[in-house]
């Protein structure tokens, strides 16, 4: 179990990480999320020992990891660039961490084509890096990580420079490998989308701290502030009663088309026109300009004609009061 | 990590492949470095200019008579190992010194780079060779630096003295070497200044005949001279030059391509002096000795293109057949040169460079 | 561990100080401190006061500054071009124009001659023969291989998909090249210019044989005042000229290497497309500017008497009453003194290059600076001061041997750390990380990574200090050195010191077994493991 209490990290007048607490269980894959410059890189770092920190502590199964360096600790690491060495085979790429841990060569041979045939390169040890694509050289990043069987494995990006299509499948691909390895992760993407689709918990993190962590069911239905909530793609955020409140994309109903103007605003309902719509594949994403709170968007079964009156239930337990 | 780096990345050195070399390195360099151990008691150090050469069978023969090895250092033209010896005036690298001449003699005995040595061979030296009374440098050989030409290629019957060059039939037909940068330039400047009665109006109606000048010997022979496929037939070489082309043509020849012009030769005479303050003083004197013995004397023509200043030595076929001295040879004494060389140079670069 | 890493530490830092100290510091101060008889300062005004120290300074300056604007004209295309080569073709390419570097000016003069000759160029209507055109094309002819070398060298690591990226958002050819390739070439370019500056600032062979005695720069008045004069005084005021101009110079140099590259490297080779024209454009400007006086040379040296043979080639054999050894030790020496040379200047510059990469700033500085200066400095001063500076026991070096491959080294440590250091300052943090990360400690991470890596520059480096060394730059002409130990440069001068067709001949077979050898040795040095390693 990975322990992070209090740490701060600062760059000159700007505070990286400000007195930052984190907890990640065994075998537990947690997607840190946030913005560029929240921070996430470098608590990475930090947990890897790349990053001196000022104060707090970071504990893996009870070891304070502070006075240890980078290569005694026992982590992997793996970046948004592959940082593979080009001068080396995908064999011997993948063996390297354990070539430091002094282990022998047969050890080594087995356990190298045990990563390639788990990340599905059976067969490439040999090839020169220079060889492979994108998504190749993410797997044997990926196979080299874990080949060392690190207590703990932080992922930093590690899709970030694949295209969509490379990403998607990896996305399944990955936390299924990681999985199967019970291996502790901490990965980070600015991708909410991703991190809903690989952790099993999403801590959504803001300038220098982690402002909200929860399943990505909770984390997603139920916001903590503007800030997460902008973040996880919510759009509707109103004011009400002078606080900040959330209306989420799955709380509306359209009630009836072309209705007359008298007979809405009754209830939880609001007067809305149909400015566009989506289809998402089974759903639609459709906008609407309401009279009261401006432009909204929900998700819909069935979506009326662009510029349709229509008038729209919300479901007041899917509305979320914010924080800030 | 990048603060501690060096430190870390250092310690490599220290191990694996790395430290061999390092050991090697260290090896390499020490067994260099006893090689050239010249403390040896029974070891002369003769420093000379880069042209000198003594045959392997002369050195162990002066070894088997003495007991003595011999190590050569060249040290460069004349005018380099003599500002290497005043540099190191006192605390000399070498025993002996072998080359200088009398253009640089005087500078050498200004510096007191010499220790007294008369050696008993020296009466046996040609007359006129031994210029320095005190003797502190013994004459080991002579030779004249003469205006060349290719005998084929002169556009007129031959010159036969220094004004002839003046003649408009010789038009761009001179390269001479700047005195700057040439000992044979040097000589032929002095040979000018003794040998024509004004000698900067001559300079200036060579230029106006259009000499060419280079900067050294050989981009002078080989570079604008017939003979390295230049275009001018006449250069300032050595009375030594004709012999050379005959020994060295391909294909062979009979008879020299080239002639000197006598009138034009000025005569340089290499001298060789013990050093001061080498500790060996008597490894030195003897070799001086063995500098004039009959067998160094006789290969000397044919080693280094020079005259033996012994008169008993004899002259190898070739120089017999070829080689022609100056009957009067111009000349000048050191301490002449020496007080005047620079003005000279200067107003010489006046004259003929701008 | 601790220990050992304190004193390897140690070593590092150490290495490259003593070397510069005791062999470039001591032996120059001496030279200035005797010449100027310091702290009296009259010698040193009358220097600069004289109207034609600034005459030969102007000239000095501004034929380096040509000469180096034409280097990287006829370099930069040329590099561009051995940078998209394969492996094998790039090898034998950077490995052939090495060949120019070695050759003595002499030679070189002479193929010159026979080429002006041949094309009208020494009396035609174009007349190169003792003009600023002629060192100038000597200084390109020579430093050519400098710029491709280094250059090419370190953009073939670069990410061509930027200039991919620049072109397909409409970038034209030469503006990519502006924008985008230019900028991240900057380190390289800047110490490759920097190199070649030096090398025509202290032009001394070229300025006197080519451009005649009517040209004269810092460096052959040095020579002028030392050597034909004997005037010690004056050569220390010009020496001192000489330093503070290449001083500042390597100044403006390293500032500009210091701008680091704008983007990482990716040590990673994906096929460059290479336009057919300017493939051949850069190919016939290389045959004809290195090509065409090295044809010169074999054509000299296979011609005898009557017709063609290896006549000249098969006399070598024996050794010549000219000389003081056969030319076959010559050719055993000069290798011999190139290995340790080689050695040397490695293992110095590698030293020096971790510390100008990673020490404090201001050593690193000092190194840098301090270790690049014997490239800018007079041969002379260094030969002479060697001379009059490591005169008493124990540091009576004056004519050991070994000071011979050292003098040499001096000239190619600079090279090696030029070639080093831009390629460890490329090397992307990440992979450093990734790989301690993995359990690498530093001196791992630095076997791991770093190694292989500036592997590439070392050995491009190294080869250089090869080159230096066989072609005998530097301060040992102004050494007294055993004759016995000749070597070949210096047995090709004495063969050409005597007239003779059958001596020439034979000289120019040495200048071109010079040629093959130096080819060769680079070759050789340059597909080290290291480099098969990073191949691409």
């Amino acid at each position: 179990m990975l322990q992070v209490c209090g740490l701060s990290v600062r760059f000159e007048a700007m505070k990286a990480l400000d007195n930052l607490n984190l907890e990640v269980r065994n075998g537990e894959i947690l997607a840190l999320v946030g913005p560029s410059g929240c921070g996430k890189s470098t608590l990475l770092r930090a947990i890897a020992g790349l990053q001196p920190v000022d104060t707090g502590t970071i504990t893996l199964d009870g070891r304070e990891l502070g006075s240890l360096r980078p290569h005694q600790r026992g982590i992997g690491l793996m970046f948004q660039s592959d940082a593979l060495l080009a001068h080396r085979t995908v064999g011997e790429n993948i063996e390297f961490g354990l070539r430091m841990k002094n282990i022998g060569e047969p050890a080594r041979v087995t356990r190298t084509g045990e990563l390639l045939e788990l990340v599905g390169l059976g067969g490439y040890g040999q090839r020169r890096i220079a060889t492979l694509s994108g998504g190749e050289s993410q797997r044997v990043a990926l196979a080299r990580s874990l080949a060392p069987e690190p207590k703990l494995l932080l992922l930093d990006e590690p899709f970030g420079s694949l295209d969509r299509a490379l990403r998607d499948r990896l996305i399944d691909d990955v936390p299924a490998i990681l999985q199967e390895a019970n291996m502790t992760t901490v990965h980070v993407t600015h991708d909410h989308g991703e991190a809903f689709a690989v952790g099993h918990r999403v801590a959504v993190m803001d300038s220098g701290n982690v402002v909200h962590i929860g399943t990505p069911e909770e984390v997603w239905a139920h916001p903590n502030s503007t800030t997460t909530a902008r973040f996880l793609g919510h759009a509707n955020i109103i004011a009400l009663d002078s606080a900040a409140h959330l209306i989420r994309a799955d709380a509306a109903d359209v009630d009836s088309c072309d209705v007359d103007r008298s007979t809405l605003l009754a209830g939880n309902a609001l007067a809305a026109t149909v400015v566009s719509r989506r289809y998402l594949g089974g759903r639609y994403l459709v906008r609407f300009e309401t009279d009261t709170f401006g432009e909204l968007r929900f998700e819909l079964d069935h979506a009326p004609a662009v510029g349709a009156r229509v008038r729209l239930r919300i479901d007041p337990t899917r509305v979320v009061r914010l924080r800030g | 990590m990048r603060l501690h780096a060096p430190l870390r990345i250092a310690s490599r050195l220290l191990r694996g492949p790395r430290s061999i070399v390092v050991v090697a390195a260290t090896l390499a360099v020490a067994a260099l470095a006893c090689g050239s151990e010249d403390s040896d008691p029974d070891t002369v150090v003769v420093m000379a200019h880069d042209s000198f050469v003594i045959s392997e069978e002369a050195r162990s023969a002066f070894t088997e008579e003495t007991g003595i090895e011999v190590e050569i250092l060249a040290s460069g033209d004349t005018g380099t190992m003599v500002s290497q010896a005043i540099l190191t005036a006192g605390n000399p690298i070498a025993d002996v010194m072998f080359g200088i001449d009398n253009t640089f003699l005087q500078r050498g005995l200004d510096a007191d780079l010499f220790e007294i040595y008369r050696s008993p061979r020296l009466d046996k030296v040609r007359a006129g060779l031994a210029l320095d009374d005190e003797y502190r440098v013994t004459p080991i050989d002579f030779g004249d630096v003469c205006i060349n030409y290719w005998i084929d290629e002169l556009p007129a019957a031959a010159p036969s003295s220094l004004e002839d060059l003046l003649n408009p039939a010789f038009a761009d037909e001179l390269v001479v070497q700047s005195p700057e940068t040439s000992s044979p330039g040097l000589a032929f400047l002095l040979a000018t200044i003794v040998g024509t009665p004004d000698w900067e109006a001559y300079w200036e109606g060579l230029v106006e005949n259009g000499v060419s000048v280079t900067a050294g010997w050989q981009d002078a022979y080989y570079g604008e001279f017939v003979a390295g496929g230049g275009d001018r037939s006449l250069v300032v070489s050595y009375a030594s030059s004709p012999p050379a082309e005959v020994i060295y043509a391909d294909p062979p020849v009979d008879t020299a391509p080239t002639a000197i012009l006598a009138d034009s030769c000025f005569r340089q005479i290499e001298f060789a002096g013990v050093l001061r303050g080498t500790d060996d003083p008597d490894s030195a004197r003897r070799f001086i000795d063995f500098l004039l013995s009959e067998r160094f004397q006789e290969e000397i023509p044919l080693s280094m293109f020079v005259f033996p200043a012994l008169t008993e030595a004899n002259l190898p076929a070739e120089f017999v057949e070829h080689a022609r001295l100056a009957d009067e040879p111009l000349t000048m004494d050191p301490t002449l040169i020496e007080q005047n060389r620079d003005a000279w140079i200067d107003r010489w670069n006046e004259i003929v460079l701008s | 561990m601790p220990r050992a890493a304190g004193l390897a530490r140690g070593l590092v830092l150490m290495i490259p100080a003593a070397f510069l100290a005791l062999f470039y510091c001591y032996p120059v101060g001496s030279v200035i401190v005797r010449g100027l008889a310091l702290p009296d300062l009259a010698p040193l005004g009358e220097v600069f006061g004289s109207p034609r120290l600034r005459e030969v300074m102007w000239f000095t300056s501004w034929q380096a500054v040509l000469s180096t604007a034409a280097t990287l004209a006829v370099g930069l295309p040329a590099a561009s071009v051995v940078a998209r080569l394969g492996l094998r073709v790039r090898r034998w390419v950077r490995a052939l124009v090495t060949v120019p570097f070695v050759l003595p000016t002499v030679v070189v003069a002479g193929a010159f001659q026979t080429v002006f000759d041949r094309f009208g160029l020494h009396d035609g209507a174009i007349q190169l023969h003792h003009t600023v055109w002629a060192i100038l094309l000597a200084h390109v002819f020579f430093n050519y291989a400098v710029v491709v070398r280094v250059v090419s060298t370190y953009w073939a690591g670069l990410d061509h998909r930027l200039e991919e990226q620049a072109r397909v958002l409409g970038a034209s050819r030469w503006t990519t090249w502006w924008e985008v390739t230019f900028p991240r070439l900057r380190p390289a370019v800047a110490a490759a210019a920097a190199v070649v500056f030096l090398f025509s600032f202290t032009s001394f062979g070229v300025v006197l044989i080519l451009g005649g005695p009517r040209h004269s720069t810092i460096e052959t008045e040095i020579y002028r005042m030392a050597v034909t004069r004997s005037d010690l005084s004056g050569a220390a005021g010009l020496a001192v000229v000489q330093l503070g101009a290449v001083l500042a110079l390597i100044l403006l140099s390293t500032w500009l290497e210091r701008r680091r590259p704008t983007t990482t490297m990716v040590w990673r080779p994906e096929s460059r497309p290479l336009a057919w024209h300017w493939l051949t454009a850069n190919a016939a400007v290389m045959a004809t500017l290195l090509g065409v006086p090295i044809l010169a040379l074999v054509e000299r040296s296979v011609a005898t008497g009557d017709g063609y043979g290896f006549d000249h080639y098969r006399a070598l054999g024996e050794r010549t009453r000219l000389l003081p050894a056969s030319a076959v030790t010559a050719i055993v020496n000069s290798i011999t003194f190139a290995v340790v040379a080689t050695i040397i200047a490695m293992l110095v510059g590698l030293s020096a290059s971790l510390v100008v990469t990673y020490g404090q700033r201001a050593i690193a500085r000092v190194f840098d600076l301090g270790l690049t200066l014997p490239l800018g400095t007079s041969a002379v001063t260094i030969g002479f001061g060697i001379l009059i500076a490591l005169d008493t026991k124990p540091l009576d070096f004056r004519t050991s041997t070994w000071i011979v491959p050292v003098a040499h080294a001096l000239v190619g440590v600079p090279f090696v750390i030029r070639c080093v250091v831009p390629v460890l300052r490329s090397i992307d943090p990440g992979l450093r990380e990734a790989v301690a990360v993995l359990g690498a400690d530093d001196r791992r991470v630095w076997r791991e990574v770093d190694l292989p890596i500036a592997g590439r520059g070392l050995a491009v480096g190294g080869g250089f200090a090869f080159a230096v060394s066989l072609g005998e730059f530097g301060a040992t002409s102004f050494l007294p050195r055993r004759a016995d130990l000749l070597t070949v440069p210096t047995a090709i001068f004495r063969l050409l010191g005597q007239p003779g067709e059958a001596l020439r001949g034979q000289a120019m077979a040495l200048a071109v077994i010079l040629m093959v050898l130096v080819a060769a040795s680079v070759l050789l040095i340059e597909s080290g493991r290291s480099t098969t390693e990073t191949a691409f």
